[in-house]
Order: structure tokens, then sequence, then C-alpha cells
């Protein structure tokens, strides 16, 4: 080992004094640069993705507000009848029955939470069309990811535990889908099934394990 | 295994809707269940709602159901990972718990259970884990709810437009004539097995749902129309 009086870096938690690597004077300071400019974009590339996610939240909270202005059974006819949503999806997402969506489509009161949750998945239905270009936003919710044999993940999942974002990361194919749930849903890949659903010989579905 | 609260485990409960078809997990009350005695009681259907229909829709003669009863509650993740023989029924009545009990499954002919004895029907989320539950008990194999959700997505979306259906064409009146709803209940089932494909045959893949979905809704209301029109 080479021992030399080396420059102080900057970077060093002081005390070591007779320690400096061998490396040449100018990869140190091109090591030491590349270093700094690191630092620099990631500190950057956080305040862009931070930014870029107050901007989707106020697009986001923007179109609500809009479509909040809607009638309770007006919101409802767009889900499910120009949406196509099912109806037991329109309730998980608000948090309620499917008879309590039942009375309102009938006059029925709701809540405000309720009148906002439904503007809110209107609105985001909207965003997914409008803006990330998926043709048929509601029929899109209910599909599983492609992630391969045995995981069975929909994007209308990941909205119900609340990840509108990540999800608008997966529409745009902004990063991949693994990467995505990496983040939102540590712990997903250990959750592939040995079984799959398969059409039956009488034209229903069925449960089998899974050959490899 | 899965737990889950009241609140999300029931659709309806007390008040049961009639427009909705008979579906598993439906519990019914005051039914005097062959050879159990002459003390009525409660039931749950445990039949999967592909066993329970004949190729028109209609309803067997006899149905796979199970005796409900009073049960302490199961309280937290290990109370219901355990007791595998029940299926718990927490705050099914007055706040009361009741479980329904699997080694007492039993058929049951379908009069006993009619749209007037039915006190409580259970989500689609509940419905996945009393199967789950049910193939627990008899196979000791645990499937994930997400695999059950896909495997009864057909069904199940068959049952909630035929509920929707009804709801949308008959008048209140009608929506409490058992044998009234019955009857829509076939011209729905007739409608769903036009075109070939049929539209039965396209709830197969997911791909179909949201046009099935949106046809069915535009003709539920045309139909109510044309009948508002004719009356």
């Amino acid at each position: 080992m080479t021992v030399m009086t080396g420059q102080p870096t900057g970077t060093s938690a002081g005390g070591v004094t007779d320690y400096v690597p061998s490396a040449p004077n100018a990869t140190r300071a091109l090591s030491i640069r590349a270093d700094y400019l690191r630092t620099n974009v990631d500190s950057l590339g956080g305040e862009v993705q931070e930014l870029h996610d107050d901007a989707r939240t106020l697009d986001l909270d923007s179109r609500t507000l809009d479509k909040s202005k809607k009638s309770v059974p007006a919101l409802l006819d767009e889900l499910a009848s120009e949406r196509g949503m099912g109806w037991s999806d329109i309730a998980e997402v608000i948090g309620v029955s499917i008879s309590a969506v039942r009375k309102w489509r009938k006059g029925g009161d709701a809540s405000p939470e309720s009148r906002k949750g439904l503007a809110r998945i209107a609105a985001y239905l909207d965003l997914l069309e409008e803006k990330l270009l998926v043709e048929d936003p509601a029929g899109w919710m209910e599909m599983d990811l492609p992630l391969g044999t045995g995981y069975y993940i929909r994007p209308l999942d990941l909205y119900l535990e609340g990840h509108e974002f990540g999800l608008i990361d997966i529409a745009e194919r902004r990063r991949e889908i693994p990467a995505v749930l990496d983040e939102i849903r540590p712990g997903w890949r250990d959750k592939r099934s040995d079984f799959e659903v398969f059409t039956d010989d009488d034209g229903q579905r069925s449960i089998r394990k899974r050959s490899e | 295994m899965a737990q889950i609260e009241p609140d999300a485990l029931y659709d309806e409960r007390g008040d049961v809707s009639w427009a909705r078809p008979p579906l598993q997990g439906d519990v019914f009350d005051d039914v005097v269940l062959p050879g159990f005695g002459d003390e009525p009681m409660k039931v749950q259907i445990v039949s999967h709602p592909c066993a329970m229909r004949t190729g028109r829709g209609l309803l067997l003669p006899r149905i796979t159901v199970a005796p409900v009863g009073p049960h302490a509650r199961i309280a937290g993740q290990r109370g219901w990972d355990g007791n595998l023989r029940l299926m718990p029924l927490p705050g099914l009545e007055d706040g009361q718990n009741y479980a329904t009990k699997f080694v007492d499954v039993t058929a049951a002919p379908v009069d006993l259970l009619t749209r007037s004895k039915r006190v409580a029907s259970l989500s689609h989320r509940g419905i996945y884990v009393l199967q789950q539950r049910l193939v627990k008990h008899y196979t000791r194999i645990e499937l994930d709810l997400e695999l059950l959700r896909r495997q009864s997505a057909p069904v199940l979306l068959e049952a909630e437009q035929q509920w929707h259906w009804i709801d949308e064409v008959l008048s209140e009146e009608e929506l409490a004539d058992e044998a009234a709803i019955t009857a829509e209940a076939t011209v729905f089932d007739d409608w769903l097995g036009e075109g070939d494909p049929s539209r039965r045959q396209l709830l197969q893949d997911e791909v179909h749902h949201v046009d099935v979905r949106k046809q069915s809704q535009r003709a539920a209301r045309e139909r109510a129309n044309d009948r508002t029109q004719r009356s």
C-alpha cells in the first residue's frame, strides 16, 4: 500500500490523515466531480418528482371539483352506464355496500365523503383517458396487470389501496410495473399463486394447480 | 386465512333486496330444515353460484346450505385462522354474532329459501372469504382471495347485472312479487344468451365485461321505457 499525503476532498468525516487512495489526482478529481453531480441530480430528481406529484394532485383535485358539480345519480350513471364500471367495484371504491349505491340511484342521500369518492373515481377515469390515452379506463382498471403467470393484481386493487399516482406511473409507462409495485406494494413477488384459473369442460371457470 | 370486518362482509342485513338473485352466502331465517328437528333456524347457502342453477338460470330443486347458529365473536386473526369448521358471521342480527357450521351441510328444498326469508347477503369479497373457508375446510388447501375473485368474476357479474336489470325494469309493486321477479329473470337470461358467441360466453373474458355491462344497462333501460309507454 502506498501512503501519500493527499489533498482534502471535502467528503471525509475527518480524522483520517494517514491514508489516501492510490488513484492519480486527475482520476480522483473526476470521481469527486461525478459524486457531486450525481448528488445534485439525485437531489434535483427528488424535487422534480415532488413537483410532478404536486402537479398531478392539483390536476386530479381540480377535475374532482368539476365532477362534484354533478348529482350523485348523474355520477353513478356516468360510472356505470357510460364507463361500464361494475356496481360492486363502485361500491368498493366508495367503501359502501352495493345496496347503498342502489338506494342512491333511486334518490337516496349519500354522505359528502361518498359523493367526493364518486367524483374522485370519475375524475380519475377521465384523467386516464384524456391524459394517459387509456381508451377504456374502466376496463383497464379491472384487467390483471401483465406480471406473468400466478400474479393477480388489477389496477383497481392498487387504486383501492390508495396508490393513485403509482397507478398513473404504470399507465404512463414511466417505469416498469414491477419497479412501481416494489415501491408501493412491497412483498408482492412473494404472492405468486401455485394455482391458475382455466375454462373447464362445462364452459365455466375452475381452479387447478399450475403445471410448470 | 382472510379476516373481514362486518361492514365489508355483508352487502345487506335485515332488509335484502328481492331483485338480487339468490347467491352463495345468502342467509335465510325461519327455515325448518329436513333432518334438523322441527325448530325453524337460520341457514346459509354454501353452493357455488355455478352449482345452484339449471342451464336456463333457474334454481335447482335443492340447494346446499349449512345451519347458522349463535356464536361467540371470533376475535383477531388467530380467531379467523382457527375455527375452520365455521364461517363467522359477526353482527349478523341485532349486533349478535353467528357462525355457519360446515359440518352440518345439507340439501334444502329450494321452496324453503324464499326471498321473504332472506335476512342477509354477502358482498363479493365476503363470498370469496366464504369460498376460501369452504375449500380449506374440505381439502386443507388455502386459496388466495384474488384467485377466487378471478374464478367467480363472470358469474358474479351476471348476478349483478340481473339484479340491476330487475331493479330497473320492474315497478315497486312488482319488486315485491316473487313470480314477477322470476319471470323477469328469465327475460334477462334470454337476453344474455343471445348472439354467437352469446353475451354469457363473452363474460368468460374480462376484455368484454365493460361492453356487456353497458349493453345490459342500455337494454334494461329500453325495456323499462317500453313497459312504461305500454302501460
